[in-house]
C-alpha cells in the first residue's frame, strides 16, 4: 500500500491500518488528528461517507478538510425546452464549459448552481447531493403550462425551474435562494429521506429554506443581521413580496391581488392541521415549515457572525444524523440539535443556550 | 356532469380550481379516469412538484395531466383556461 502512494505519508505507511484505527481514539489530540485523517485518505470516496458518518463527533471536528479537495463540481445545465421531459434537454453548460451560449436563466443557474455545491463542499466537506460525487442536473424552461412554468422542484433526481408566467412569477432561476432549496431537497432525499407528509414533511421543507437562505448569505457575503431572510424574493414579482420569510412567517406577501397573504405559522401556537392530500399540501408541509424555519432564525441572529458557520453548523450535524427518522417530528429534530448543540459547543455555550432559545420562541 | 379541476401545491402551496359542465357520458368518463388516474404515487420523490386532481361525482382522482387521451384534450383545456387562484 505504502509504495503505491505518491504522497508519502510517514505515519500511514510505518503504522498498520489496525494500529491506525485505534490511534483514532487516542486521547492526544493530535495523534488522533493524524490519524482519522489518515485514514480518510486511505478509504475510497464512496466508503467516505460511511466512514465518516460512523465517527464520533469530537472525531469529525478533527478531520482535515483539506484532503478532499480533490472532490470536484460535477454539474450540467440544460434547456429543456418549454417541455416536461428532460429527455428533450439540450446540455447547455458542463462543468465550467459553454456549448452554447447562456442566456440570463443558464447563467444564474451556472453561479448559485456553483455556489450550493461550494457551499456544501467547503463548509460541510460534502460532495454534492448524495456525497459520494453525484452530477447535478439543472433544467431550465421547464413547463409549457402556466402552472408547470410557475414553478422550481426537485423531481427525485434532477433539478427544473419554470420562466414564471411574467404576471404574477418571474424566472425561478432568479433567487439564489430557491435553487439552494431545491438542491437541498436532494440531500435529504439521500440523508434521513423525511417522509412528505405533516411534521416530517415540513421538517423536509424548513430544511430546504435553512439551508438555501444561508447559500444566499454566503454567496452574498451576508451576516445574520445584513440579511433579509427572505426566500424568494424576487421571483415573485412586485416590490414588496417575497414567497417566504424566515425572520417572520406570514408576512412575505400580504394581500396580494392573486394568491392573497403568506399562510405560515412561526409558532406551535399557530400550528395548521391540514390534510394529507395534494389540496391539503401533504398536511401543510410549506406551511408549518415556518414553524422550525423561526427557530433557525432566532438560534443564528442569537449567535451572531454568519449563520453556516454555527448555527448552520449544528443543523447540518442534526440533518445527516442516522437519528433523523423518517416521520420526525419537530420535537425529535429540536433534540437532535440541542443533542448537536451540546456535543460541539458544550450546555453552557451561546450556541447551546441560543438553539434552546430558537426552539423556545417556535413554542416547540 | 360536473367536473372540477383542482391544482394544488408548488414551491409554495397555492391551489387553484376550474369547474365546467362537461357533456360526457358515463362509459366516457370511466375511459379517462383510467387513462389518467395516478393511482398510487407515495413513493414519489418529487418535492415542490404540482398536482392535478379532478372532482367528479364526489369522487376526487390525482391524474397524469400528461396522459389525457385525444379525444378528450380539449375538455382539459377549457378546464385549465379557466382554472383561478383560490386565496
Amino acid at each position: 500500500m505504502c509504495n503505491n502512494h505518491s504522497n508519502f505519508n510517514r505515519i500511514r505507511c510505518i503504522i498498520p491500518p489496525y494500529i491506525n484505527d485505534l490511534l483514532m481514539e487516542n486521547s492526544d489530540e493530535e495523534i488522533a488528528k493524524r490519524a482519522i485523517n489518515n485514514k480518510l485518505q486511505s478509504v475510497a470516496i464512496g466508503a467516505r461517507r460511511e466512514f465518516i458518518g460512523n465517527l464520533k463527533l469530537s472525531q469529525k471536528k478533527l478531520i482535515n478538510f483539506n484532503k478532499l479537495k480533490s472532490q470536484k463540481l460535477n454539474m450540467e445545465v440544460y434547456d429543456i425546452k418549454h417541455t416536461t421531459d428532460p429527455a428533450f434537454g439540450v446540455l447547455l453548460w458542463q462543468n465550467g464549459t459553454a456549448l452554447h451560449r447562456l442566456d440570463r436563466d443558464a447563467k444564474n443557474i451556472v453561479g448559485a448552481g456553483t455556489g450550493t455545491w461550494n457551499f456544501y463542499h467547503d463548509i460541510f466537506a460534502r460532495n454534492s447531493i448524495d456525497n459520494l460525487g453525484m452530477l447535478l442536473k439543472h433544467y431550465i424552461h421547464y413547463g409549457n403550462t402556466e402552472d408547470d412554468m410557475n414553478n422550481a422542484m426537485w423531481d427525485g433526481q434532477q433539478m427544473l425551474y419554470g420562466d414564471g408566467d411574467g404576471k404574477i412569477f418571474g424566472s425561478f432561476t432568479t433567487d439564489i435562494d430557491i435553487i439552494g432549496h431545491e438542491l437541498t431537497h436532494g440531500i435529504t432525499q439521500f440523508e434521513s429521506n423525511l417522509d412528505y407528509a405533516n411534521q416530517s414533511g415540513s421538517l423536509n421543507e424548513s430544511l430546504s429554506d435553512v439551508f438555501g437562505i444561508m447559500i444566499k448569505q454566503r454567496m452574498l457575503n451576508q451576516d445574520v443581521n445584513q440579511s433579509n431572510w427572505l426566500i424568494g424574493e424576487n421571483v415573485l414579482l412586485g416590490n414588496k413580496y417575497a414567497l417566504r420569510s424566515l425572520k417572520a412567517p406570514g408576512t412575505a406577501y400580504v394581500n396580494h391581488p392573486y394568491i392573497g397573504t403568506d399562510p405560515q405559522p412561526a409558532t406551535m401556537d399557530d400550528f395548521i392541521n391540514l390534510p394529507n392530500t395534494p389540496q391539503g399540501d401533504y398536511g401543510g408541509v410549506h406551511f408549518n415549515s415556518g414553524i422550525p424555519n423561526f427557530a433557525f432564525y432566532v438560534t443564528a441572529i442569537t449567535i451572531g457572525g454568519f449563520a453556516w458557520e454555527k448555527a448552520g453548523k449544528i443543523w447540518y450535524n442534526a440533518m445527516v444524523d442516522k437519528k433523523l427518522k423518517r416521520n420526525a417530528t419537530f420535537k425529535d429534530f429540536k433534540n437532535l440539535t440541542l443533542a448537536k448543540a451540546k456535543a460541539l459547543y458544550g450546555t453552557n455555550s451561546k450556541e447551546y443556550k441560543a438553539t434552546v432559545k430558537g426552539w423556545k420562541e417556535a413554542k416547540v | 356532469m360536473k367536473i372540477k379541476l383542482q391544482v394544488s401545491g408548488g414551491f409554495i402551496a397555492i391551489n387553484k380550481e376550474s369547474v365546467i359542465d362537461a357533456k360526457i357520458t358515463d362509459t366516457d368518463l370511466d375511459e379517462l379516469i383510467a387513462a389518467i388516474d395516478l393511482k398510487d404515487n407515495s413513493n414519489s420523490q418529487i418535492r415542490d412538484g404540482k398536482s392535478f386532481s379532478l372532482i367528479v361525482k364526489n369522487r376526487t382522482i390525482i391524474i397524469d395531466s400528461n396522459k389525457v387521451p385525444e379525444k378528450f384534450k380539449s375538455l382539459f383545456e377549457e378546464l385549465m383556461a379557466n382554472l383561478k387562484y383560490q386565496k
